[in-house]
């Protein structure tokens, strides 16, 4: 009886097995990165708005405090919209005559609000809480980013699933004092603020003050104090 | 060529099952979001503003309310307008006071003066904020005789219905946040007129150290 299969017979069944798995695994792969790619989650795509407003401008340079626009924040789910007459507290008679606020005048005279495009808009069986995390002591920063340096907003993290989890499963490496809480920059460049001296002050010991490490031995400390765990179960975030 | 038709076919079925997961069909739900818009109301706004003749609860003077049966309306107006009488008045309102100390007052005030209010009249209340300096109307600094002799419910009154031009922030600041605001901007209005011989005697030291 001849031999039913030649010598590289071996060789093709051992190529196309490890070919075969490759092309699973890199389909997989490439499948995953597309899903996270800004392309699917948006992230750092600047949405056209009807009226261009600047975070860098009313931040950045007036030093506006977020909850003066967005007050529901420490107390509701969600941070709010302003309303029109919020704007017009201030431009009713700055730039009262500007042709791109137009569409807030009109909004204020008709009581018709305004109508911006979304940019953070996380799924319906998502239910996402402001107010827990700003009294967590999570800063708007750690979602956000640098708000203060955003001509027209942009999402600034790629809000998926597995970014969230990343976070729910290591609270104590995003947390900071709630001072700082509504200061838009990483909690490393804010070293030198008075909140965080104070904060230093009153929860580190004496010898850990000077450490190199301080940041996080203050989170650390911050992270037993606001009493943050590992929060994981699915409804923490689904109903 | 049958052979290939039918394998095309089970591949196109194989493919649409796997798609099946790129479908996110409940992401946007048929419930509304606050804020969202929608297509049901004729003007497309999905938190519905209040109907007319609705006067929003304060949760404070509930609760005073429900505590004790007694009639408190006089006491909630003073709560709520800051005047008696028409005319300001120069006590914090008992109703805050028996939910708040001094200390937590003074706290909160400070911490909803500096959102709400540095805009314009900066961080001391001396009227110089960004927004002014930016071409809105000075305000007034606080630190004048007309404003130290004035009564605590002044403050009040002003952010509550706003003045020459400064809008009301009755909608914008809950009545006893505005209430915390006036106690601070008396400590404010103390911090940079104080009597010297009222200093103890630590602050007096630091103060003529200082140069």
């Amino acid at each position: 009886m001849p031999q039913l299969f030649s010598r590289s017979a071996d060789m093709m069944l051992q190529a196309v097995l490890i070919g075969g798995i490759l092309l699973v695994t890199l389909l997989f792969s490439a499948l995953f990165a597309v899903v996270r790619s800004p392309d699917i989650t948006n992230q750092n795509v600047t949405i056209e708005q009807t009226v261009p407003f600047s975070h860098q401008h009313h931040v950045g340079d007036i030093g506006i405090d977020c909850r003066y626009c967005h007050q529901s924040v420490e107390t509701s789910a969600i941070a709010g919209v302003p309303p029109t007459q919020v704007c017009m507290n201030c431009h009713r008679e700055l730039w009262n005559q500007s042709e791109m606020l137009a569409p807030v005048r009109e909004s204020w005279e008709t009581g018709q609000p305004l109508v911006w495009n979304r940019v953070h808009d996380l799924p319906d069986y998502v239910y996402f809480n402001h107010s827990i995390h700003i009294h967590k002591g999570i800063g708007c920063y750690e979602c956000h980013g640098e708000v203060d340096q955003m001509r027209l907003t942009r999402q600034a993290e790629p809000l998926t699933m597995h970014w969230c989890l990343d976070c729910h499963r290591n609270p104590e490496a995003h947390v900071r004092p709630r001072s700082l809480v509504f200061t838009p920059k990483p909690l490393e460049d804010l070293a030198d603020t008075t909140e965080f001296q104070e904060a230093v002050a009153t929860l580190l010991a004496q010898d850990a003050r000077d450490d190199s490490g301080v940041v996080e031995l203050l989170r650390q400390r911050l992270a037993t104090d606001y009493h943050l765990d590992e929060r994981t179960d699915c409804y923490t975030c689904h109903r | 060529m049958r052979n290939l038709w039918r394998r095309l076919l089970s591949l196109l079925c194989i493919g649409m099952t796997l798609m099946v997961g790129c479908v996110q069909v409940m992401d946007d739900q048929p419930k509304l979001d606050p804020q969202e818009q929608s297509s049901f109301f004729a003007d497309g706004i999905a938190s519905r503003p209040l109907p007319d003749h609705i006067i929003a609860a304060d949760p404070a003077t509930w609760q005073v309310r429900s505590a004790s049966k007694h009639d408190a309306t006089t006491s909630d107006e003073v709560y709520l307008t800051g005047r008696v009488d028409g005319e300001p008045v120069d006590t914090l309102p008992a109703l805050l006071l028996s939910r708040f100390t001094y200390p937590e007052l003074l706290h909160r005030g400070h911490e909803r003066f500096d959102v709400s209010c540095v805009p314009c009249h900066d961080a001391t209340g001396s009227g110089n904020g960004m927004a002014a300096r930016r071409g809105f109307p000075y305000p007034p600094t606080y630190h004048s005789d007309r404003l130290r002799s004035q009564p605590l419910g002044y403050f009040f009154v002003v952010a509550t219905e706003g003045h020459n031009k400064m809008p009301p922030y009755r909608d914008l600041i809950s009545t006893e946040d505005r209430w915390a605001i006036a106690a601070y901007v008396r400590a404010l209005q103390f911090s940079q007129y104080a009597d010297v011989t009222q200093l103890k005697e630590a602050d007096l030291n630091a103060l003529q150290e200082s140069p």
